[in-house]
């Protein structure tokens, strides 16, 4: 995939950090190891960034990084569930999700009295998805299934959910990141969700 | 890091042993020894010498004689009196190194760095070989590298530097090769 990059030196003068924050940052993993690309230019190697996230993410941590500290801060940015259990009326006092979604996963657990990291995750990612119109409430159910069942196997790993359609029939993937996906013309991709942006966004509604 | 490495336990080598590595509380060597895999702890400390075949982190590195590391190196101080070699990147907030024996690194980022050469002795060999350095504060003494870049660069005696970028500041001894320095920003 032949991804917008940013070199280093770019970086710290667009964003005006220093190479000690940025080395610190990365000690403390706030910025992932797989966003360092090696690539040989004509001055020997240089390293470069994916720009929109590597731009983003230092945005946050300079935002943030006031209020938390930056082991706090790297909990936000790791990719791991969060060890949270919240009751079903707490997440619709949240307002986390929305209500016909709660519904959806109230009929189909029955009364689960609590709800853990990962099954908020999956309603959080199908709730982005239902709310920028990609989708509909019954292929929600599966984007749901789908997160559910697979995300504990990722160990760490960025995942993207992704959502295609044929002939009116939506079928929805889980795969890495930085793999590419290329469907037969007849097939729509109709959303390409990163799962590690939904983590970090849940993370920060929660307590 | 502290929380992940709180119920585990402390690693205590005196002579020579062998260990698979994994995570440690406090890792003490005295003598020398192999570690087979990645070792992460909270503190390290070597008297004598240690190999790790994987990468090291840890809060704090204080070696006395000799430590050559395959993977990389990130903790947040980093002391050496002695000899290093580190593989891939070593990653420290502060780095002080005296220089009793060949040290090198294929890259080191950091917050402050300083190396020292001793002057006891002869050798050539004792001196600090890495491809780049980056980092806030830089004090560099017999070191051969192709590019530092730093806020604050000082190049001290008996260095040889291809190319120096540095924000603010630069100085540079009459002893030392500098082939290229420029200001950035």
């Amino acid at each position: 995939m032949e991804e917008d990059l940013i070199s280093k030196k770019e970086l710290l003068d667009t964003t005006g950090i220093s190479y000690g924050q940025l080395y610190r940052w990365k000690r403390k993993n706030l910025i992932p190891e797989e966003w360092f690309i090696r690539k040989s230019t004509f001055t020997g190697q240089e390293t470069f960034f994916p720009r929109r996230e590597i731009l983003a993410r230092i945005e946050r941590i300079k935002d943030m990084k006031d209020d938390l500290s930056l082991d706090e801060l790297a909990d936000v940015f790791s990719p791991n569930p969060a060890d949270v259990h919240l009751s079903l009326q707490e997440v619709s006092k949240r307002n986390i999700v929305m209500e016909s979604l709660l519904q959806l996963f109230e009929s189909q657990h029955g009364n689960a009295k609590e709800i853990d990291f990962m099954s908020l995750l999956a309603m959080y990612v199908a709730d982005v998805a239902v709310r920028t119109g990609d989708i509909n409430l019954v292929e929600a159910r599966d984007v749901m299934d789908a997160v559910e069942t697979h995300v504990g196997k990722f160990h760490g790993k960025p995942y993207d959910l992704v959502f295609a359609r044929k002939l009116g029939v939506g079928v929805c993937v889980l795969i890495d990141s930085s793999v590419p996906v290329h469907f037969d013309p007849a097939c729509k991709l109709v959303a390409r969700i990163p799962l590690a942006t939904c983590i970090e966004q849940l993370k920060m509604t929660l307590p | 890091m502290d929380h992940s490495v709180q119920d585990t336990r402390d690693l205590n080598i005196t002579g020579n042993a062998q260990s698979h590595g994994g995570q440690f509380r406090k890792v003490r060597i005295t003598g020398e020894s192999i570690i087979q895999g990645n070792l992460e702890c909270s503190r390290m400390r070597v008297v004598g010498q240690i190999q790790v075949l994987g990468n090291v982190q840890s809060d704090e590195v204080k070696v006395v004689g000799q430590m050559s590391v395959q993977g990389n190196c990130s903790c947040e101080s980093f002391h050496a009196r002695g000899a290093f070699s580190i593989g891939g990147l070593l990653n420290a907030g502060d780095i002080s190194v005296k220089l009793f024996g060949p040290c090198e690194a294929k890259e080191i980022g950091c917050e402050h760095i300083a190396v020292r050469r001793t002057l006891r002795g002869f050798g050539d060999h004792k001196r600090l070989t890495v491809d780049v350095i980056e980092g806030d504060d830089i004090h560099l003494e017999s070191t051969r590298a192709n590019v530092v870049r730093g806020k604050r660069v000082v190049i001290g005696p008996r260095c040889e530097i291809g190319l120096v970028e540095y924000q603010d500041e630069f100085r540079e001894s009459a002893q030392s090769h500098v082939g290229e320095s420029r200001q950035v920003r």
